[in-house]
């Protein structure tokens, strides 16, 4: 994780159920509806964010601390060794073990990635279902996005017929 | 602070459901084909794919082809133009164009994204009629011909607007070259909107 360092201007993440996470500005403004708040001057010390809650809220964090682009001394080091081909696997190898969560949670970051847009975490959350809508069958669809067929079996037929091409 | 249990719920409730717009979202980074078959999840997704406002975000269809004309002496007039797909991810159409009234001849002059326009007489009419069509909503327009002989091109474009233009260039009476003495311009404004 992150540790605090002089001349780095921290930011104070406020979620709904109370918990409060400080992170760096640069980390912070991985998400664009922070980083125009912060541009737009709106945000003082603490900003909530709402809708999150803190147990997705520091999933995001996470997200965004492995993602935000290293510069600065201790950053140019690093891509003086690392090649950056080495890094972006690095990167997808974690972005792999991060999105090993529940469906719940996976919708909880696809809001939260969609609400404070990042679009690399949106990107990444949304490709599982992505994946299921173009790989599967309707009643896997439907049972992987818990969605009930209420379609009248005539109305079924209809729209499976209009639609048969899509299905080859 | 989440109690333990409620996370616990959080985190299995089957019922759990994505908001219109995430879903919408989601969709709008699928293929056109995928789109279709999402159409035939629930009333939900269909009608979600169907909004006019969301029309703008997802993918369209980029059914893409040309008619080639079939010179078969056995062939019906009406079934002359073939329609050949270059594009896979392609909606299937009436390529007969069968959905057009009844015509004895009909002639494609021309085509302008996705819009084909055609010259179909009737046996013993005066003067031939121009038939603007779209062969993806089988929606069609007419209107008469101003001359007997006469040349016609095609502009739309849907980007821009979603009314089309014919443009009428009727050539010198008598004259064997192809001189124009007038041009006549159809605005689908006026008329019907395809």
């Amino acid at each position: 994780m992150a540790t605090r360092e002089a001349g780095k201007k921290m930011i104070m993440l406020k979620s709904p159920d109370g918990m409060e996470f400080e992170v760096e500005e640069a980390v912070a403004m991985e998400s664009q509806t922070i980083r125009k708040m912060i541009e737009d001057d709106c945000a003082d010390t603490a900003i909530l964010i709402p809708n999150i809650n803190s147990k997705i809220l520091s999933r995001v964090i996470e997200y965004c601390n492995k993602h935000v682009p290293t510069t600065g001394a201790t950053g140019a080091a690093a891509s003086d060794t690392v090649a950056p081909a080495a890094l972006a696997e690095d990167l997808k190898i974690w972005d792999a073990e991060f999105i090993k969560v529940n469906r719940a949670t996976r919708f909880n970051l696809i809001q939260a990635a969609s609400y404070l847009n990042i679009k690399g975490l949106l990107d990444l959350t949304s490709q599982t279902t992505i994946d299921t809508i173009s790989d599967n069958s309707l009643e896997e669809i439907r049972s992987f996005l818990s969605t009930k067929n209420d379609y009248l079996p005539e109305e079924e037929q209809t729209i499976r017929r209009e639609n048969q091409w899509a299905f080859q | 602070m989440a109690t333990g249990s409620t996370e616990t719920d959080l985190m299995t409730d089957p019922t759990i459901k994505l908001p219109d717009d995430l879903l919408v979202e989601i969709i709008s980074r699928l293929p056109y084909k995928s789109t279709r078959c999402c159409k035939c999840v629930s009333t939900r997704w269909r009608d979600l794919i169907s909004h006019p406002d969301h029309r703008d975000k997802l993918p369209r269809s980029t059914l893409a082809g040309f008619f080639c004309k079939n010179h078969g002496m056995d062939c019906d007039p009406r079934f002359h133009d073939v329609y050949h797909s270059v594009s896979g991810d392609w909606c299937p159409f009436d390529d007969s164009l069968s959905f057009l009234p009844e015509y004895e001849q009909l002639d494609i002059l021309g085509c302008c994204n996705g819009l084909l326009l055609c010259l179909c007489s009737q046996p013993y009419a005066e003067k031939p009629d121009y038939v603007v069509c779209n062969p993806a909503t089988e929606k069609w327009v007419t209107f008469p011909a101003n001359r007997i002989v006469s040349f016609a091109r095609l502009g739309f474009d849907p980007a821009v607007s979603s009314h089309f233009h014919v443009f009428e260039l009727v050539p010198i009476k008598g004259g064997h070259d192809y001189r124009i003495e007038e041009v006549g311009i159809y605005s689908s404004k006026a008329g019907g909107k395809l």
